[in-house]
Order: structure tokens, then sequence, then C-alpha cells
């Protein structure tokens, strides 16, 4: 131990350090060569630093910003290819002014995903990787079906577009882009279910009250083929994504065994998979109210309520996290291993499993969803150092 | 684990050493968790923290073509890191007795580190010394850091040897930093080329 190292530390602590001693201390940090001084002054700090200090949280947006400035301080011009991935990539058309500062992080998003998943800048950082490992792709297709009343099925990937089913006065069709319409009125509740399988892409579908879903991998939604009445009821599993149109005289309600998701008109996800806790709504516009039995609150955009035994409203919500699948992406910011684990599991249909416990770490990160599982378990392997193995569908974490 | 760490971020400083970006990144995000909460004891203000945070990062990304040679990333990073807090501290210091005036006056500094005004000229010089670098420097600058080529690929596009590249590319780095320092914009020199071993 270095006295008068320990001294200068404790003056600089104190505020009791002259420009002189300040010198001093900086000259014995800047000299030093075995690591030494440095290690004790990294253990004189350990002994002020609590997890206080740390729980101010990481500002993932703000530091994704200040990397993209430090990579383009010594670029003359932005490379054009960029610039072309931004456009390609950004689902923007849909974020509205509640989450308008998340154009500035989707431009991150794309160039530090673009090179995440570029395979050439891939090489240059891997870690020495013994064998070609197996891989498994993204969802290329959607393998999603409609169940009928009737209790028949649409495969919806067979059929390339156009008209699918007629169910009294109500149209489904399917367009050109893979999205779901339904159309016209029925005089009766007559429900079909949406399945969106595991390891499928996203679906968009339109009710017949103009009411927009979007459905995650591993998801499905019953809704009546037309509403009537003074409620428009749906029910749904997995994770959700809604625009409701407004309709003051018919409220909205969306429900997942006994909790609901009481609406006039909004636009709001609702993760509910099975594999989670907790089921999750967030607001992005409008109001909603989640009712549980007799516990109820009401959301004002930017919240989320995470439904349990208790219903709790988390006011800091990251929207562009939250809203990740939807925009082909995910991010993972400070996010639990299991909850990762979760998602993957959902999108790449596949079984994950731990040799030894699961990590208590949190990652950070983002990537494309369009990229093979490898390259979002070699995130994993850089940012929380956990190894992978895949054997055929099945993958151990280590 | 602390063995594999070590190894990990040896992989990053050499990756980062031929201008991988993706590289950088992972590591950025790695240590500004670590260093930020240390630098804002130090200092004791969010924004001079975050401003520090950026200038150690900035410096650590132009001295770049030496981290290959680094044998201990973590210590170089906090090197630097100390370094940079404890000179803050000592300009303070040295400040408040010319001035005879205690406050740091905090939000001056805010409003300073909101726009970053150094971070805008810095980057305005650097752009300034590349313009000023040889054409054959600035070819070889440009493949790499704009198309994001490795230094093997250049060297087989512009049928030179390698190590050609890497030198030309190491040069054209003391170029962007001296032209910096002639403009009172000091990257500290002690801290690229000093390793720890």
């Amino acid at each position: 131990m270095n006295r008068q190292l320990n001294d200068l530390l404790e003056k600089a602590r104190t505020g009791l350090a002259s420009g002189d001693e300040l010198r001093d201390l900086r000259r014995l940090i800047d000299n030093d060569t075995t690591g030494e001084i440095i290690d004790q002054v990294n253990a004189f700090h350990a002994q002020y630093l609590d997890a206080g200090d740390y729980a101010s949280g990481y500002d993932l947006e703000y530091w994704h910003k200040v990397v993209n400035k430090i990579l383009s301080a010594d670029k003359i011009s932005l490379p054009v290819k960029q610039d072309a991935k931004i456009i390609a990539i950004s689902p923007v058309r849909r974020i509205r002014r509640t989450i308008s500062w998340a154009a500035a992080i989707i431009i991150c998003v794309s160039v530090g995903g673009y090179l995440l998943l570029h395979k050439r800048t891939m090489q240059q950082v891997a870690v020495e990787q013994p064998l070609k490992r197996a891989d498994i792709e993204a969802p290329k297709i959607n393998r999603a079906t409609i169940t009928l009343a009737s209790g028949q099925h649409i495969n919806l990937d067979s059929i390339t577009s156009g008209q699918l089913v007629t169910i009294g006065n109500v149209q489904v069709t399917k367009l050109q882009d893979g999205k779901i319409v339904y159309n016209g009125t029925s005089p009766e509740l007559i429900y079909n279910t949406l399945s969106n399988p595991r390891g499928s892409k996203v679906i968009d579908m339109t009710l017949a009250d103009g009411s927009r879903v979007w459905l995650n991998a591993g998801s499905s939604v019953t809704y009546p083929v037309a509403f009537n009445g003074k409620e428009r009821k749906v029910s749904m599993t997995g994770e959700a994504y809604f625009e409701i149109k407004h309709d003051a005289s018919a409220p909205f309600k969306v429900s997942k065994g006994d909790v609901e998701v009481e609406v006039l008109g909004t636009h709001f996800n609702v993760n509910a998979y099975e594999n989670e806790k907790t089921i999750r709504v967030t607001l992005l516009e409008g109001k909603v109210k989640v009712n549980r039995h007799s516990a109820a609150s009401t959301l004002v955009p930017g919240q989320q309520a995470i439904v349990a035994n208790t219903i709790d409203v988390e006011n800091e919500v990251d929207m562009e996290e939250v809203m990740a699948w939807k925009n082909g992406l995910f991010k993972f910011k400070s996010m639990d291993v299991l909850a990762i684990i979760n998602q993957l599991t959902n999108w790449y249909d596949v079984d994950i499993s731990f040799r030894g416990g699961i990590p208590e770490k949190r990652v950070t990160g983002y990537i494309e969803r369009t990229a093979d599982i490898s390259k979002v378990l070699e995130m994993l392997e850089y940012t929380a150092g956990i190894h992978y193995e895949i054997e055929g569908r099945k993958i151990i974490l280590y | 684990m602390q063995q594999s760490t070590l190894h990990d971020d040896k992989k990053l400083f050499e990756a980062i050493a031929e201008g991988n970006e993706a590289a950088f990144e992972i590591l950025f995000h790695r240590y500004v968790p670590k260093v930020e909460p240390v630098i804002r004891k130090i200092v004791q203000s969010d924004a001079v923290a975050k401003d520090l945070v950026q200038d150690i990062f900035l410096i650590l990304w132009l001295g770049r073509t030496k981290l290959a040679e680094v044998e201990s990333p973590s210590h170089w990073i906090f090197r630097i890191v100390y370094n940079r807090a404890y000179s803050w501290l000592e300009q303070q210091t040295v400040q408040n007795k010319i001035h005879s005036q205690i406050s740091i006056n905090q939000q001056q500094y805010s409003l300073q580190t909101e726009e970053n005004v150094l971070f805008g000229e810095t980057s305005r010089l650097v752009r300034e010394a590349i313009h000023l670098l040889p054409p054959q420097t600035q070819k070889i600058y440009r493949m790499s850091r704009e198309e994001g080529l490795k230094n093997a690929d250049i060297a087989e596009s512009l049928q030179i040897s390698v190590n050609t590249v890497k030198n030309t590319l190491v040069n054209a780095g003391k170029s962007v930093r001296e032209h910096l320092e002639k403009n009172g914009i000091v990257v500290p020199l002690i801290l690229l080329t000093f390793y720890i071993g």
C-alpha cells in the first residue's frame, strides 16, 4: 500500500487537495507501468461506491448518441450505405410523437445492428471458435392460421393473396403484403382465432371496426368477425400490439385470463406470454384501464401496468424496447437473461436450457430480428460471457 | 472469469485497433457503466462526468491504432479515467485560485455540455486534419474509416503490403492528433504511447 497515494486520494475525495497535490496524484497515475497504482486507486474508490452509485441507471439512449458522435468524429462524411440502411430498416411510419425521440435511436440501432450483423465485421471481433457451429435462421415466413367458428383452419401461408373466406356478410382478405383484413357486418357475434406460432413472422390484421392488431410469434387473438352491441371484446395470448379505432359508444376490451384492458381509442401493447411471470400492458397513446378482479389502474401514455397479484404502474418505460418486436428488432436494455431467453424461444422456436443455473446478469444490446440466432447468442457471449451450443433446435447456454 | 474478461477485452482492443466500430461499441457499453459512477464520485457532477466519459472514449478511438499492443485494457482505460478526472479537479482548483471564487458554476458548465462545444470543435479539426493528409494516406484512411475495409483488404486492393497500410494509418492518426494539439486540443499523448506491460 502506497501511503502517499492513499493520502492524496483521501484529500482529493474530501476536497482538501491543493492544485499541486492533485498534480502529484495525476503523475503517480500516469507513470504507473505495472498496474499496481491503478489497482490501488480502484480499491480506494470501491470503498466509497455502493449500489446506490450504480443504481441511477445506464442511459442507453444517451450513450448510443455519444458512441455515434465519437465514431463519426474522424469521418469526413457519413458513408452512403449507412444512410441506405437507415431507410431500409426504419419502420418509423407508425411511431408517434410520444416516442418521436425514437428516430434518433433507430439510427443508432440500424448502424449498430448493421455492424453487429455484418459478417466481415463480426469476424474481426470473433473470439476464436473451434468449429463452424450449427445455426438457426430467423423466421422468414409467416405461418399463422385462422380458426373459424366451425373449427376449420385456414393456413395463411398457403394462400398468396386475395379473398380467404366469406362469413355471412364479412369478407376476410389477405393483402399482397400479407396483412389480413376483415370487412363487413354480422348480426350475430361469430368468433375467429388468429394464431401465430413460435418461429413465425409478425402478422398484422385489421378487424371489422378498422382496429389493427399486430401479433408476435407464439401468440393468438380471438375476436368477432364483426362487432356489434355496446362492447367490442377480444381475448389474446402471447404478445400483441393494438391500434384501436375510436368509438365512444362501444368500448374495446382485451382480455387475457382474468386481466382485462378497457379502452376507448388508443395504441397499446400487451405482453402476456405464459413464460413471463406477469402481464405487461404498455400504453403509447390515449387512455386505457387495466382491470383484474377488483383491482384497476388507469394508464396515461408512456406508462406500463405490470399485472401480477397486484397491478403496479411503471412510469419510466422504454417504448422502443417494448415495441422493438413490432419494429423488427431485439432491444435489450439491462434485461435479465431469462427475459431474453423467453424472447428467443418464441421468435426462433427453439428450446433453450442452461448448464449450471441461469446467470444473474443483465444484458444491453440491439440486434435485428432477421439475424440468425447465432448472432444474438454471440452478442450474449460478448456482453455477458454466456457461451452457447446449438444442437438441432435445442440450445444450451453455459 | 477474470481471465476470460481480460482475453475478451484484448480481442476487442485488437479489433478496435483495426477500426472495428462494432468492437468499439461493445467495449464502450462494457466499460461506461463501470467508469461513470467512479468519475461522478471524483468530480461530484453528473454533467462533468458525462463529458469526461465522452472525452476518454474519444481519446481511445482517436488513438486506436496503438491499442493492439496494450496488455491490460482495464488498467489502460482506468488510467485515462483517473488522469482525466483528477486533471479536471486540478484545473478547477487552479481556476478557483485565480478567480478566488469557490463555485464551479455548475450551471454554466451544464449549458456548455448541452451542445458540447468542445466536441464539435474537435470533430471539425479532425476533418480538417484529414483533408491535409497526402492523397495516398487520405485514400487509405478513407478506405479504412469510411468503407470499413480491413487492413488486409486495403493492401490487396492497392497492391501494397499490410504493413504499409498499418503504418500509413498510424501516421494518419498521429497527424490528426498533432493537428488537434496545434489548435489547443490536447489529446494526452502520454496516455496513448505509454503502456502497462
